[in-house]
């Protein structure tokens, strides 16, 4: 038992060797720590108001509007522009030329020029310019059956079909949320020291939350003009019950390889999360009913997690009758509740183990919600040359047993390489032996690069400085930056080799949007899948109402 | 055009590998010429000027004295990184460098590194005034620094706070963003059918 600086006692931390690892990291569930966690907590802290100056959108749904809140004493907006697309254009692919609708976030309230400005490059998002006070950009799909099919029936003074609705789950699915400067738009430094947007994706987190609430509103506004008479509004835990969709695909594997120290802090957030809750050896009794809450209500919500993907069916299938079989067992009234709660999830599916371990951290918030201030990184590490040679060597055998590991002698070894498309940069994953491309491939081979460091750096001349040896060796510059960060930060590598027959870039993707809060994970292929984001969240009018977070594993509502 | 810092950096890393740097110097180059773009000097022109030069194919040969090393002529690109490297591993070291090809860059080098490492740096350049660095720019700020010249470059205060990054983008000459973006195209690989269809996920048509 280690006692933090902060006085949080916590058991040893899980191995980087065991949670970086992608089988593991493919089963990942959103905790309390996920990023629309944090950001509805803030809401909820500010008692957020979102108002709607701007609602100008005709009969047929298309338009603009825009939405406002107060957050940390800045005002966000978000700015929505709804377009007609001809089905033979609506794709979710980063290749896509149109939308249904497109969106920023705008820092402050837009004047009617910036609105006017925005309607020319909102609608062609790469194609358009941006600038500093757009924040954030996205564009979204209708779920063209389900929003046919609720606007049909509101129009009929009907609620929707609660399991068609709950199938889907939202009326729009976004198919990127872009930030950070894409296009024109705000760096991120722009808004990373501000109160409540410190935390990572929150500005991309309040994005998402808004645009859920403009589908709702669009819908009915539809069905409203389609037949003023009869229509009605969604019922209150109708549109609960509907979130925003998510089309992601392998443009988050780069990132998370690109961005090692952030992937360090999110892991280090979640692990110290869990260690802590683990140290607490007599849980109180509300804790204890509050998990046992929590248990059955994800029985309910994996009971309801339903996709066609073979692979993914099984384990749902699996972690259903694992979850059954757990409620046999008074893990409860084990002197040692929590611990007698993961051994027993060790013996079952890495899905159910991790979901246990999301689990419990809901009833902890006093224990683990400060962790969300150390999940960013602003750093922006470069070589430290003052190491030397041996000292990156023993961090090689120290850190990256897996990568040594690896036998590149083998073509499966390095059988896929990841790359960009000359099509609208759209990140791709093509076979060696197949595939034209591999000269131009991105930097994911970290195993490999690892191999040829530890080579040169045996071979080298013995007092060698670090200095020297990268003046002689240039092209291993990345590696071993990537080496020395790897040493203050456990958890800042993915332990599986990324260009190997075998790898499933799914996993990669799933692990992202955990952190972000998504469920109900419905893979599409190896290569991506959809997701729902906001299922169960609070609505604009329930911020301030004391229940902002308490939607971990949603169930659908009744209605 | 205005583009924002990060779209700086980006385009400036694939330009760097498009022309054959590997991926460790295209992160210094994209870096120095994000640094100098955000304290308004022109990043993308600076890393053009070594751009154009393409990958170095040798390393320059480096002598080390007592407190000195002294790096023969060659690329920033190369020789950027490796003098700041050597100063930084100690702080005492006046680091020598001929014919510096392209000196607006190494000063934006040397700016990363003050701002990353909390140091002052002194950039003294044949020919023209010297430069002192900070992480949050040079003074002069508008300090002319054409090359080849040679180059001394010395560590003058360390415990410089660090400094976060500036934050509302920058100009860019229009011409010179589509030379920066011609070669960072050649990082992208060509659209095929297949490639279109199994290259990542998603269909080419989502109507459900």
């Amino acid at each position: 038992m280690q006692a933090t600086a902060n006085d949080h006692p916590q058991v040893p931390l899980r191995a980087p060797d065991q949670v970086m690892r992608l089988n593991r990291m493919g089963a990942a569930f959103p905790t309390r720590l996920s990023f629309m966690r944090i950001l509805m907590r803030a809401l909820e802290a500010g008692d957020a108001k979102v108002s709607r100056p701007v609602w100008d959108i005709d009969a047929q749904g298309f338009g603009r509007a825009v939405y406002s809140v107060a957050l940390g004493g800045h005002t966000y907006s978000l700015i929505a522009f709804a377009t007609p697309l001809a089905d033979d254009k609506r794709t979710d692919r980063v290749i896509a030329e149109a939308w249904d609708a497109s969106f920023t976030l705008f820092d402050g309230i837009p004047t009617v020029a910036d609105l006017d400005r925005l309607a020319q490059n909102l609608p062609r998002q790469e194609a358009g310019r941006f600038r500093a006070s757009e924040l954030i950009l996205s564009r979204a799909n209708k779920s063209m059956r389900l929003f046919a099919h609720v606007v049909e029936r509101l129009a009929t003074g009907q609620q929707p079909d609660a399991d068609m609705l709950g199938a889907t789950g939202y009326l729009m699915r976004t198919t990127a949320v872009y930030g950070n400067g894409k296009m024109g738009a705000a760096d991120r430094a722009r808004i990373a020291d501000r109160p409540a947007l410190s935390a990572p994706f929150q500005a991309e987190m309040l994005t998402v939350w808004l645009i859920r609430g403009f589908t709702h509103d669009l819908v009915e506004h539809v069905a409203r003009a389609q037949s003023p008479d009869t229509a009605v509004l969604l019922s209150r835990a109708a549109r609960r019950n509907l979130g925003i969709g998510n089309s992601t695909g392998l443009g988050m594997a780069p990132f998370l390889t690109n961005h090692a120290a952030l992937l360090n802090n999110w892991m280090m957030a979640r692990e110290t999360a869990l260690a802590r809750v683990c140290a607490v050896a007599r849980p109180t009794p509300g804790k204890i009913g509050h998990a046992r809450r929590l248990l059955a209500r994800a029985r309910v919500h994996v009971g309801e997690w339903n996709v066609p993907d073979a692979r993914q069916r099984t384990r749902i299938m699996t972690l259903r009758d694992e979850l059954e079989s757990l409620e046999s067992v008074e893990w409860f009234a084990d002197p040692h509740p929590w611990a007698r709660l993961r051994t027993e999830a060790a013996g079952r599916s890495v899905e159910c183990q991790e979901l246990i371990n999301a689990l419990l951290l809901e009833p902890n918030g006093d224990l683990v919600d400060d962790l969300a201030e150390t999940m960013a990184d602003n750093t922006s590490a470069g070589v430290q040359p003052g190491m030397a040679p041996g000292e990156v060597r023993a961090l090689l055998d120290a850190n990256y047993g897996w990568a040594l590991d690896v036998d590149f002698s083998r073509e499966q070894a390095s059988a896929l390489f990841w790359y960009v498309s000359v099509d609208k940069l759209e990140p791709r994953l093509g076979r060696r032996a197949e595939d034209a491309g591999a000269d131009r491939e991105l930097p994911l081979d970290i195993a490999r690069r690892v191999q040829a460091l530890a080579r040169d750096l045996d071979g080298a001349p013995p007092g060698q400085s670090l200095p020297a040896f990268l003046l002689a060796h240039p092209g291993h510059r990345y590696m071993l930056r990537r080496v020395q960060i790897s040493a203050g930060h456990p958890f800042s590598e993915i332990h599986d080799n990324l260009i190997a027959e075998g790898c499933i870039p799914l996993d990669i993707l799933r692990f992202k949007l955990a952190f972000f809060g998504a469920s109900k994970f419905d893979p599409k292929s190896d290569l991506w899948t959809r997701i729902t984001l906001y299922q169960g969240a609070p609505l604009f009018d329930e911020i301030g109402q004391g229940r902002a977070d308490d939607w971990w594993l949603p169930v659908l509502e009744e209605f | 055009m205005r583009c924002s810092l990060n779209e700086i950096e980006t385009s400036l890393r694939r330009a760097s590998v498009g022309v054959g740097l590997p991926v460790g110097l295209a992160e210094e180059v994209a870096a120095a010429g994000r640094w100098l773009s955000g304290v308004g000097r022109d990043g993308p022109g600076a890393a053009l000027v070594v751009l154009w030069l393409g990958a170095p194919d040798h390393a320059a040969p480096v002598e080390t004295g007592a407190r000195t090393v002294t790096l023969a002529a060659g690329q920033v690109a190369l020789n950027g990184p490796a003098a700041i490297d050597f100063l930084l591993a100690d702080d005492g070291m006046r680091i020598h460098l001929a014919r510096v090809d392209a000196p607006l860059l190494l000063a934006g080098m040397v700016g990363v590194a003050a701002a990353s490492h909390g140091r002052e740096f002194l950039l003294e350049l044949t020919g023209h005034a010297s430069v002192r660095i900070t992480g949050a720019g040079m003074t002069p700020p508008d300090a002319p620094m054409a090359g080849p010249c040679d180059a001394v470059l010395s560590c003058v205060a360390a415990g410089v706070p660090l400094t976060g990054g500036p934050t509302g983008g920058a100009n860019v000459d229009d011409a010179t963003w589509v030379e920066v973006q011609a070669l960072a195209a050649r990082t992208y690989v060509p659209e095929t059918a297949q490639s279109r269809q199994g290259g990542a996920g998603a269909g080419l048509t989502d109507n459900d």
